[in-house]
């Protein structure tokens, strides 16, 4: 049976809540047992003895670093680059410490048809507001395909030279074939552009007219992220990824589609947005703002909208996707395969909320600009102009302002980075919700070794397992001024069954919030404070992320009560203030036990 | 082209805030068209408004759409009549759609009560700016509103309509699908205007 209890290190004492819990998370029971999975996972049984079912899938989790690194490399590799097997048998030494650099891989320049900002102007703002990396994501499209981007990389260029302290990544915001938009970005070297351009010439949805649903646009799309993948293996750019942007915004994501990209070569699609940008489009209008949707979340399916997805999917809920946001979700059963797929959260900045300049010729592509730009022609606005006045019509922040991705690495740099985004080193917060979290997950038995998100901890069958979250509120105020207050931490825990037979599935029955930690105390306490959930008698793969709230928005979540008491409320339509509603969410942690006697079945 | 007799309507879902009127009230007559050019509400919103202005048609129609999987995946238009059409207000109904012939997929689930969105329906007009849910119920074929994600909308609720309403027909009922909304109103969850994000899409 599953206990917890929390204690709070400073102090080093623990307070006494270790209460008996009789979750249905408890592993007696194993739904994969003797499935594919299961044996793939059993890695008592050699590859040699696999079905080729399982053997795929047991090459499908070691591709993925589920299994971790230091096996034969027996079996079916994914794709062309087998994701980095960071993960050491067992887990990483315990106590390893990472650098947390906070990021945004979603922001919009003056090459974007409907944004305005510089280069130099946004690289600017997210060092003002404490970003240690960014991506330059202008929109795909005909024009900047064919100059911008090219024009925008000296722009770059010279912005890493004027802020030698934020890592500025050279992306695009792809029109996925048949699909949202994604972020896709590469390492910086000398193909950077030629890399970029020619996958968005040949690939990008609107360039290619690909961009309504068809089983035809949907293959392009994996075409593309193949043709990254082979620029990856090929040595002509160090590495690229991609994300999906605003996934569930309008329908057009399906099950099937998100599960095609992850399944790719090359693992270059890694994950999405647990939290779209435009966060402040729900600011009311009578609080001056522009009392749209939050995340401009407020559209309807429309004939490009996967047919089951429920209409809760087109809103935000606590300001997170409903992908991420609903537990059980779609999220938790991409999870549930046992495979890699991570949450980011981002601005998508393209005008800023209160800002005061404008673009000179109102984002008229065909408009001669002051300085004789014309978009469509030469693949750019003109520099913005003030504005006459504070602008208060706009959904979105500066990068760094409001959102972040935090992103854990031994040491700063480009290939760091992409490398810790690959192995899902993540965690997402809006508003400065709290300074750091940190999750550790362990074998009571064996602690020496540990895992953190992303990672996957190999322990024997039967062990207890322990996950440890240490929590730094936020030492200081915000970049709206005021300190935010942790209220509420909760561990989400679900079993690893397995592939789908249903591709477009996007629930999974076995997760659920299995503990809620009150840490309204922590601040008394010094600020910081450890909290332990165990697992006990560990019998099948499981994962094990965790939530934290302001605790100002909640309602029971959408599978009810019992999967989530208090989830993140929907966001009410040109009433949803983003620094009256703050979360965090943390990548998960896979626990993978071994060494099942095969004949315990 | 002719119309096809619809099934009798299945039961009230139960539930569903005011519940008005049992008795169903999906017309007795199935026009499907085949409309592959349609692709957004706006679209079939125009489209619709074309077809309800044919002369000739009766009283009391629905015009609504249903996706249809394609390929290629649209919108499908259908006409949901009391009354039996006669062949030259079909023909003329078709031509205003713009179909290219019948759409059997979306005739099919309309005869069956079921359609995706509701663009034309009796007392319609009515529904411009605010109005209380009871008279959203009494005065107009809507026959229950439901709140997302579960959330209960009471009679005496204000709806802000932002002059766009357009319910589903479910189980031969009009259903307005409801989203909370500032002051404690609701508004429609399909917004007047699609948010349209750059140049694709």
């Amino acid at each position: 049976m599953s206990g917890s209890h929390h204690h709070h290190d400073d102090h080093g004492h623990a307070h006494g809540h270790g209460h008996a819990h009789s979750h249905p998370h408890s592993h007696e029971a194993t739904p994969v047992e003797g499935g594919v999975l299961g044996e793939a996972v059993d890695l008592s049984v050699p590859d040699a003895a696999l079905s080729p079912a399982a053997l795929t899938r047991r090459g499908v989790l070691r591709g993925a670093g589920l299994l971790g690194a230091g096996l034969s490399a027996v079996g079916a590799a994914v794709g062309a680059t087998p994701a980095a097997a960071t993960t050491a048998p067992g887990g990483d030494r315990r106590g390893a410490q990472y650098r947390w650099l906070a990021g945004d891989h979603h922001i919009h320049t003056q090459y974007s048809p409907d944004a305005m900002y510089r280069v130099s102007d946004q690289v600017r703002a997210a060092g003002r507001y404490g970003l240690d990396w960014m991506v330059i994501t202008d929109h795909g499209g005909e024009t900047h395909a064919r100059i911008g981007v090219e024009k925008t990389n000296p722009d770059i260029r010279a912005a890493r030279e004027d802020n030698p302290d934020v890592l500025v990544f050279q992306g695009l915001e792809w029109n996925i074939p048949s699909a949202e938009h994604g972020t896709v970005f590469v390492a910086p070297g000398p193909n950077e552009v030629a890399v970029l351009q020619q996958f968005e010439q040949d690939y990008d949805g609107s360039v290619q007219g690909a961009s309504s649903s068809s089983p035809a646009n949907e293959a392009l799309a994996v075409a593309g992220l193949t043709f990254l993948a082979r620029q990856v293996s090929d040595g002509r750019t160090p590495d690229a990824l991609m994300l999906a942007n605003h996934p569930a915004r309008n329908g057009v994501d399906s099950p099937h589609e998100i599960r095609g990209w992850r399944d790719a070569p090359g693992r270059i699609a890694i994950g999405m947005e647990g939290a779209p940008g435009h966060q402040a489009a729900g600011i009311p209008t009578d609080a001056l703002g522009p009392g749209s949707a939050r995340g401009y979340y407020g559209n309807s399916p429309s004939a490009n909208s996967f047919a089951g997805y429920p209409l809760e999917s087109y809103r935000t809920w606590g300001g997170f996707d409903w992908m991420t946001s609903t537990v059980g979700g779609l999220w938790d059963s991409l999870l549930a395969e046992g495979l890699p797929w991570w949450v980011t959260a981002n601005s998508d900045s393209h005008s800023v909320y209160g800002d005061w300049s404008v673009n000179p010729t109102g984002n008229d592509r065909t408009a001669v600009g002051p300085d004789g730009r014309v978009f469509e022609v030469d693949g750019l606005y003109s520099d913005p102009v003030y504005g006459g006045g504070i602008q208060t019509g706009r959904g979105d922040f500066w990068p760094g302002f409001y959102s972040r991705t935090h992103v854990g690495v031994a040491r700063s740099g480009y290939g760091q980075v992409m490398a810790a985004m690959r192995d899902g080193r993540v965690w997402v917060d809006h508003g400065g919700l709290v300074d750091a979290v940190d999750v550790r997950v362990r074998a009571v038995t064996a602690s020496s070794r540990e895992s953190t998100l992303g990672g996957s901890l190999r322990i024997r069958q039967g062990d207890d397992v322990e996950v440890s979250i240490t929590v730094a509120l936020a030492s200081g105020p915000n970049h709206a001024t005021f300190r935010p207050e942790l209220a509420r931490m909760d561990v989400i825990l679900g079993q690893v069954t397995g592939a789908v037979t249903d591709r477009d599935v996007f629930t999974t029955p076995s997760t659920s919030v299995v503990e809620s930690f009150d840490t309204t105390g922590v601040r008394a306490q010094g600020g910081t404070a450890t909290f332990t959930y165990t697992v006990r008698d560990v019998g099948g793969p499981f994962y094990v992320r965790v939530r934290g709230t302001d605790g100002k928005r909640s309602q029971v979540g959408i599978y009810g009560a019992a999967v989530d008491p208090q989830g993140p409320a929907l966001d009410v339509e040109g009433d949803a203030d983003p620094w009256e509603d703050l979360w965090f969410y943390t990548n998960p942690v896979f626990v993978v036990p071994e060494g099942r006697s095969r004949g315990s079945r | 082209m002719t119309t096809t007799p619809a099934a009798p309507a299945a039961p009230a879902p139960a539930g569903a805030a005011g519940a008005g009127a049992s008795r169903p009230r999906v017309p007795d007559h199935v026009l499907g068209l085949a409309t592959p050019h349609l692709r957004r509400p706006a679209e079939v919103d125009a489209a619709a408004a074309r077809v309800a202005a044919v002369d000739g048609l009766p009283a009391g129609v629905l015009v609504a759409s249903s996706l249809v999987p394609g390929p290629p995946q649209h919108l499908g238009l259908v006409v949901l009549s009391p009354e039996l059409l006669t062949d030259d207000v079909a023909a003329a109904v078709a031509a205003a759609a713009g179909a290219a012939g019948p759409g059997r997929d979306v005739a099919r689930r309309a005869a069956a009560g079921t359609a995706d969105r509701v663009a034309v329906f009796p007392g319609r007009e009515g529904l411009v700016g605010v109005v209380r849910v009871g008279d959203v119920l009494a005065t107009s074929a809507v026959e229950a509103l439901v709140g997302l994600g579960g959330l209960a909308v009471p009679e005496d609720a204000e709806l802000e309509t932002r002059g766009h309403v357009r319910p589903r027909l479910e189980d031969g009922r009009l259903v307005l699908d409801v989203q909370p909304a500032r002051g404690g109103r609701w508004v429609p969850f399909e917004p007047p205007v699609q948010h349209v994000c750059c140049s694709a899409h």
